[in-house]
This record gives structure tokens, sequence and C-alpha cells, in this order.
């Protein structure tokens, strides 16, 4: 590549993830927050940072992350449902964030990387936080929706499909469901099962109009 | 509107870059000057020397080149803007559709095995192991049994006779001649419809010598008929059907079944019904081309007569060994 | 004046899709806005908890169907990081190409779609006659010209077919001297500046922090781009540079610099993709079989429970993600929970926001210079 920007190479990737690791583990060692290195299994094999936390902890360590860390860009918020898990692992949501390398973009300049002379907090990189939830009806976490824009609208999207109360979270409303939804309809809960779709059980005509009397009872 | 700061009137774009593109269109319109200048006025992309776009597969392909049509004079211009005719005038080349086809002016772009068309299949090698069926993901095929003459019970010529007898109880077929001479006219690529039938069938009620009391499907009339003219046929030969309302076209079933019956043929038309039931394509209308078709059962067929004779070999091996 | 809510509802030309957008304008001013989606949710993440890996390739097609190998692309990233997939050289030029090529053809049916929202209808025939050339050259190599179901899990369907090296280079250079062509069209017309300069400021900052990503936030000068940050495939072999805007004011980057920056991005496309074809392993002229070694390696096709993976990837509009969690039917066949991260998501509010402050004949400039597309963001 020229030299507008050539790409993070996995040395930058990996020193920076260990100095995360260790800011993480200096700031929040001991008070249930656990974190840990992860390597990708795909492209170029590249570590990122996953953080599992309680839920009580959640604010305090997302400003740390957000002022202090760096971590400027909440890329996606997401819940699953465990109905057969453990009892502490009913629900469990996860951030996913990137830590872009932006500050004061001045008019007339852009900012232009050559990325191999990045180093600390400047070198970009991918965070995985996992809160998991008790597994009972009513699982809340506390909001981050004033730390981050990004996370404002996908806390939207996973209370509307998943049903994970942000606690704090102002306007909240359904984002892809209909607004009249029924309350405490969240599709995306393992007890609903799609109609009609599922793989062992699709017909052809749901009233039936097209099947053959030899096709009675048979499924597929 | 107040002029923009950067957009003042100039002479640039007010003159001189019209004049430009008028003097070089009206040039390159005269085949000498086109020729002469070409490369120099148009910038490098009209009239300059094209790589060989025929590769050996795409001029095998292309089927029904017409004197206009005839790909391989064609001087190819990658966004399609010129023509025969005046190669150095720019003019749309809209394909003339259904006069003309674009597999047979570009027939790289739909190559058999690469385009994902409408799907064929050939019944007769079909093993129904319904790998196809679960690689779906929308649940669009249906496997079921149908009443039809099995490739190897009508086969003739050297693997002839190692189908199944006639039996009492049975099903039989005969042809119908006036069917057979339509077939070749029939364009099942553009049709709506199926094959017309070829066979009439019937059930075997009696074998006597050369004769054989059949009762016909059809009219339920009882008859006795030569069984020279019948065809056995076999009412759990595997069939099915595929609805293409449900159909995204992703070639996952080609892939499942391994190329051997299941293909994706290049064809993106007459698919279409006025209802959802027309949509619902059986055995008959995925047919594939003959040409890939009578191959592939071909060996089928071989494999499956060598299998036959094989085991009557061998039958009458310890037949012989019993009775010695 | 009498402020007034007017809805651009869900079926409207310009918004680009389905969604509804609200704007309360006083007089010609919009005062406020509110964005609606969800019109075009298909519940494509509960389809794919009942599907196998595989089978969810044509569905990630069509979420964003612009820009559908990029979108089956960051799908594979995120499987072969669960199912821990080891991919040949050749398949990551191939897919890279792939996506390259995609990009062009997003990005000229976005400027097609963008012209005539200012009024240059012009735009509109020349954009879709080049994009013709990207979707023959994309269905010679996919099947088709919209979905394709190409990518698989370990490398991909088939290989360059041959010819295809020869077509695409020819095409891909005529479209070099086109982009010319569009410039000198554009760049210094006076309604188009008229139109752009000036409208729907966006602040790098405040982008990044919303989560907007991609050539809109490149336009306001930061040069963040997954394909360097996060590196998949084989960018950092090929010769590009990423395509970085200066935005002209401190308030951020307008329209003209978003404009600005998919031209260039159209034409680093362009060099990607002929450095790609040279350098490609195993020569540009030969086809293996589907399935051979040097395109396609066999992956594990199960997932237990407990793995997770995801991906980054740079989509035509932004960084886009999926984060599989394996474990579900079928003993770990089909994903447990297939999450979906769709730049257009975040962007689309953000985009309302931006409109507050101009007038009302500058929301589809505002709009249409963020490129919205409303499949991936309802999903």
């Amino acid at each position: 590549m020229s030299n507008l920007g050539t790409t993070v190479t996995l040395a930058q990737n990996e020193e920076a993830a260990n100095e995360c690791l260790e800011a993480i583990n200096s700031r929040f060692a001991g008070s249930g927050i656990v974190a840990s290195v992860e390597r990708h299994s795909n492209a170029k094999k590249y570590a990122f940072i996953r953080i599992t936390t309680p839920p009580q902890h959640w604010q305090a360590l997302a400003k740390w992350m957000r002022f202090d860390l760096e971590v400027n860009y909440c890329s996606m918020v997401t819940g699953t449902h465990f109905p057969e898990g453990p009892p502490e692992r009913g629900w469990e949501v996860a951030y996913h964030f990137l830590r872009q390398p932006i500050s004061n973009q001045l008019p007339d300049t852009n900012t232009v990387y050559v990325a191999e002379k990045l180093d600390g907090y400047l070198v970009p990189m991918e965070f995985e936080v996992l809160i998991p939830l008790e597994n009972n009806d009513s699982p809340t976490v506390p909001t981050v929706q004033h730390i981050w824009g990004g996370a404002d609208w996908n806390e939207k999207e996973t209370w509307d499909l998943v049903g994970i109360k942000f606690e704090g979270h102002k306007n909240m409303h359904r984002v892809l469901n209909p607004h009249d939804s029924p309350e405490g309809f969240h599709p995306l809960q393992k007890q609903h099962k799609i109609r009609y779709h599922d793989h062992n059980e699709m017909y052809d005509d749901a009233q039936g109009f097209g099947r053959k009397p030899a096709d009675e009872g048979r499924v597929k | 509107m107040p002029m923009h700061p950067h957009a003042k009137p100039n002479f640039r774009n007010l003159f001189w870059y019209p004049f430009k593109i008028t003097l070089i269109t009206a040039l390159r319109t005269f085949p000498i000057f086109g020729k002469l200048f070409g490369k120099r006025l148009s910038g490098g992309y009209h009239n300059t020397t094209h790589p060989e776009f025929l590769d050996d597969g795409s001029a095998s392909r292309a089927s029904r080149s017409s004197e206009f049509n005839d790909i391989s004079q064609q001087e190819f211009a990658p966004d399609r803007v010129t023509s025969d005719l005046f190669p150095t005038l720019w003019k749309p080349q809209t394909v003339q559709y259904p006069y003309e086809r674009l597999e047979d002016m570009e027939p790289w772009l739909f190559v058999p095995g690469n385009y994902n068309g409408r799907i064929g299949v050939i019944w007769e090698t079909c093993t129904a192991c319904k790998l196809c069926v679960t690689a779906c993901p929308n649940d669009c095929l249906h496997m079921t049994t149908e009443l039809r003459v099995d490739v190897l019970d009508g086969a003739e010529g050297e693997h002839g006779g190692m189908g199944s007898e006639l039996e009492v109880g049975g099903f039989a077929a005969k042809q119908i001649e006036e069917v057979a001479e339509t077939l070749d006219d029939f364009n099942h690529v553009t049709a709506h419809s199926d094959t017309p039938d070829q066979w009439r069938f019937a059930e075997v009620l009696d074998l006597s010598g050369s004769t054989a009391t059949v009762r016909w499907n059809d009219s339920g009339a009882e008859q006795e008929v030569e069984t020279s003219e019948l065809f056995v046929a076999d009412d759990q030969i595997v069939s099915g059907r595929i609805d293409l309302g449900r159909c995204m076209f992703c070639g996952l079933c080609m892939e499942a079944c391994g190329f051997t019956s299941f293909f994706m043929t290049n064809e993106y038309d007459g698919m279409s019904g006025f209802s959802r039931q027309d949509l619902w394509f059986d055995a008959s209308r995925t047919r594939v081309l003959p040409s890939v078709h009578q191959e592939a059962v071909d060996s089928e067929l071989a494999k499956r007569a060598n299998k036959e004779r094989d085991k009557r070999a061998k039958k009458a091996a310890r037949a012989a060994k019993e009775s010695a | 004046m009498a402020q007034m809510w007017i809805t651009m509802g869900p079926q409207h030309p310009m918004t680009h899709g389905l969604w509804t957008l609200r704007v309360k304008v006083d007089g010609e001013t919009v005062v406020d806005t509110e964005a609606e989606l969800g019109y075009i949710h298909r519940g494509v993440e509960k389809i794919c908890e009942s599907r196998d890996f595989t089978q969810v390739t044509p569905y990630c097609d069509r979420l964003c169907y612009v820009s559908a190998m990029t979108w089956a692309n960051s799908y594979i990233y995120a499987a072969e990081d669960l199912l821990e997939a080891e991919v040949p050289e050749r398949a990551e030029y191939i897919r890279l190409i792939s996506a390259e090529l995609q990009r062009l053809a997003s990005h000229l049916m976005w400027l097609g779609a963008f012209g005539p929202d200012i009024g240059n209808l012009t735009l509109m025939t020349w954009c879709m006659r080049d994009r013709e050339m990207f979707l023959d050259l994309l269905q010679e190599l996919g099947g088709s010209r919209m979905h394709y179901n190409y990518p698989r899990i370990g490398g991909v369907k088939r290989d360059i077919p041959i010819g295809f090296a020869d077509r695409m280079i020819a095409k891909v250079k005529l479209f070099e001297r086109r982009i010319d062509e569009y410039e000198m069209m554009l760049d210094e017309s006076t309604i188009w500046l008229v139109r752009l300069q000036g409208v729907g400021y966006a602040n790098a900052e405040e982008m990044v922090e919303a989560g907007v990503s991609g050539p809109n936030v490149r336009a306001a000068g930061v040069n963040y781009d997954v394909r360097w940050a996060h590196p998949y495939s084989v960018y950092d072999e090929v010769d590009w540079e990423p395509a970085v805007e200066k935005p002209t004011s401190v308030k951020g980057a307008d329209c003209y610099d978003r404009y600005r920056v998919r031209m260039e991005e159209m034409r680093q496309s362009c060099r990607m993709v002929l450095d790609a074809i040279e350098k490609i392993p195993g020569g540009k002229n030969t086809n293996y079989a589907n399935g051979d070694e040097m395109i396609y390696q066999k992956a594990p096709t199960r997932a237990p429970e407990g793995a997770s993976g995801f991906s980054n990837y740079e989509c035509t509009r932004g960084a886009s993600q999926f984060y599989i969690q394996g474990g579900g039917d079928g003993r770990g066949k089909n994903p447990y929970r297939l999450s979906i991260r769709s730049p257009m998501f975040i962007t689309i509010p953000f985009v309302a926001k931006t409109m507050i402050g101009y007038k009302v004949a500058d929301i589809p400039a505002i709009m249409g210079s963020f490129d919205p597309c409303i499949g991936e963001t309802d999903r």
C-alpha cells in the first residue's frame, strides 16, 4: 500500500490488547468484572478484549471505558434468551464496541493515519462486553444511552425484539415491531415459534386448499 | 438563484466542453475519422482493440446466431454501446427481447452450471436420497412417486431387455404415436406447460402368450394388446415437485446433489402462472436440456444394465452349479 | 407561522426505502424530525435460528439487496470465526474482487438515485448504464444480478470463469474514464454545488459517538476504514488508499463532501480490483473446479454451545457486524442466536437529527447523501 494508511499489524494489535487488559485489571480487579484477550479464528486472527460484568457494575465500567480507555464507538447491543440455561445466566446482553482513533477534527484537514505509527490508545481495538442476567421473567440492565449515542437505538431494538429492559433509558419505544404490538411480546424469545416457517413443519398453503389427499398428515 | 462562488460562468464550462464534445461526436460518426482519430478523440475506450472475449465455451454455447447476432463478428463493447453497422457511432444496444435473447448474444453470462436459473432434474438418475429436500432453506421441494416407464425398462439396443418383465397386477404403457412428432417443435424453455403425454398407462390384468389383457387408466376399458407394443411401467418411480413461488434460486439444492441429477439450468423463462398452484412445477416441467439429459441418462442406463446383467449372469452360474 | 408535522410516509419515492420521516416544519424550515423504521422487518434473525449455517447465506444477501455480496461476505467471516474455518488465499482474493465490484455497483445505484433527488435526471440513466457492466460481471461470477449466494464458509462457491478477468479489466478501465465524465458534469455544476454545499453538516466526533461509520464519517476527514483498522481478507496486499475528504467547515462534512467521498471510493475500488486480479494466486485465467482446495476448504458444520463469533466488515454503507452464538437446533447445526448490526440502523436516526435547521427542500439532499438502504436497517 502507499503512504496513506497501511493496515494495523498483528504486533500492534496484540500490544494494544495487552495494554487494555492491564488497564482493566488494574482498575477493576476483584470486583466481579472479568476481562480476557481473545483471538478471532477468522481472517487475520486478530485479538479483541472480552469483558464479562455483572449488571450492577456496568455503568461504572462503561463510563471508565468511554472516557479513560477512549472507546468511542458503540457498535451493537444485543440480547439472548437462554430459557434452559443456568439460573445465573438466563439472559445475556452483549455489547460490542470499537475504539476509533479520532479527536478534534479541524476544518480543511483530514486525519491521515500511517497505521504502523499508531500506538497506545490510538490503535483500533474491538471490545465485547457480556452481561449475564438471572433466569427470571424481567431481565434488567442499566442503560448506557447517555454515554454512547450509538447505544440508543440499539437498546431500543434489543428491548423490542428480546425483551430486556434498560433501566434509565429515555424514550423507549418499539422500533422494528409495529408500535401497537402487544405488551410483553418480544419475538426473539425462545418460546415463540415461527408459524408455518419452522423448518420441519411448513405447509404450502395455510388453509390446505391445494393439498392432495395422499399428502394427509405429511409434513415434508 | 445567486451564482455559487465556486461556479462562476467561465469559458471552459459554457463553451469549450460543449463544443469539444459535439465536435468529437460528429467526427466519430464518419468511419474514416473515427478509425483514424478514434483513439485520441474518444479518450481511449471505443475503437480500441479489445481482448478476445470468446473463450471456447462461449463460442460453442452460442446456439442460435443469425447474421446480425453472430457474436464472433461482433465487436465487443464493455457497455454494449456500439453497433455492427456503425462501430464509431454510439448506439445503445437494447436487446430486442423476445426476438433476440441475451443468452445468444452474451453466452458467458448464462453458463448453465453457473447461472442461477430454473431447476432441472434428471429423474431417471435420481436416487431419492432427499439431500436436496433437506438443503433447501425455504422448503420448496417435495418428493413423491409417480407412474412412469423406467429408463431401463424402455431401453432398446445393447442395454435392452435388462429391465423387468410384464407381470399381472403390474402396470404397462403404450406409446402415443401422434405426440412423438410434435416433441421436436416443442420448446419447453418458453412453453408454460409441460410436454404432452407420450405414454398411455394401463394395468395388466392377464398375460397369455403374446397378448396381454389390460385395463386402460384413462378410460377404464379393458383391451387385449400385443405384448410387443407394451413397455413395462412402474408406479414407484421417484418424482417430485418444486414450489417456484417459494424458491429463491440460491442453488443449495444443486450443490447438495453433487451435480449428478439436480441442476440449475440457464433458463429464466416459462415460469410464470396465474395462480400459486401454477407455480408448482412437477417432474415433467423440470426437464433439463436434452443434450445434457441424454448423456447422463445413457451413462446411468449403462450402469444399471450392467448391474442387472451381472446379477443375471451370477444367478445363471449358481443355477448351473446346482444342477450340475 | 404555525408549526406542522408532515409525514414523508413509508411510500415515498425519495426516501430510498420504506421508512417514515416525520418532519415538523415552521414555514419552510425543519424544526424537528422523527424517524420510524420497521416497515420491512422480515425477522431474518429469528428465521436464521432454524437454518443451517450454509442455508443462512442466501438470507444475508437479501439484507441490503443493493449491496448483497458485501453482506454475504460479512456473515461468512462471522461464521468462520464461530466454526473456526480456514480459507485458501485464492478464495480471499476472489472475495475481495466480488466485494469491490459490488461496492462499485452499490455506489452507482446510490448516485443514480441521488442525482434525480437533486434534479439531475441524466445521472439516473448514466449510472444505470454503467451499473449494468458490474451487474453483468457479478452475474458471471455469482449466477444472478442481485442475490448470488456466492461465498461459502471456507471459501467461495466457484472459481472465476475463464475470460472473466479480461472482461472485467476492460469494463473497469472504461468505468474509470466514466468517473471522469461524471465529475466533469457534476463537480462544478452550479445547481449541484448550491444544493449540496453548506447543507447537512455532520460533525466527525458526533458521528462516531452516534455510531455512524463508513463513507459518511470519512467525508468528515476521519480516516477510519475497517479494511485497515481490523483487517480481513487480503486488503493489506492490494494497492489502495482509503478515500477521505477534507471537510471545509468546522461544522463538519456537508452533502458535497459525502458525494466526493463516494466518487473517490469508486476510483479506489477500481484500483483495488485491477490490482487484485493481477496478484491472484493461481492466475487470472485458470478456472478451478467447484470445491477444489484452491478455492474452498471444507469447514466444520456444527458449533458447540457456548461458542460465539463476530466479525467487523466494511460494508458499502458503514461497518457491519454479525454476532453469532452457536449451539442451536440440530446439535449445533443451526445458530442459537444470529445478531446483525446494520450501519444504517444507527445512521438513519442520526440523519433525521441532521436535517433540523435546514429547509424542506434540503431533506432529499441530506437523506440521499447518507445513502440509506432500508433492507439492512430493518432486517
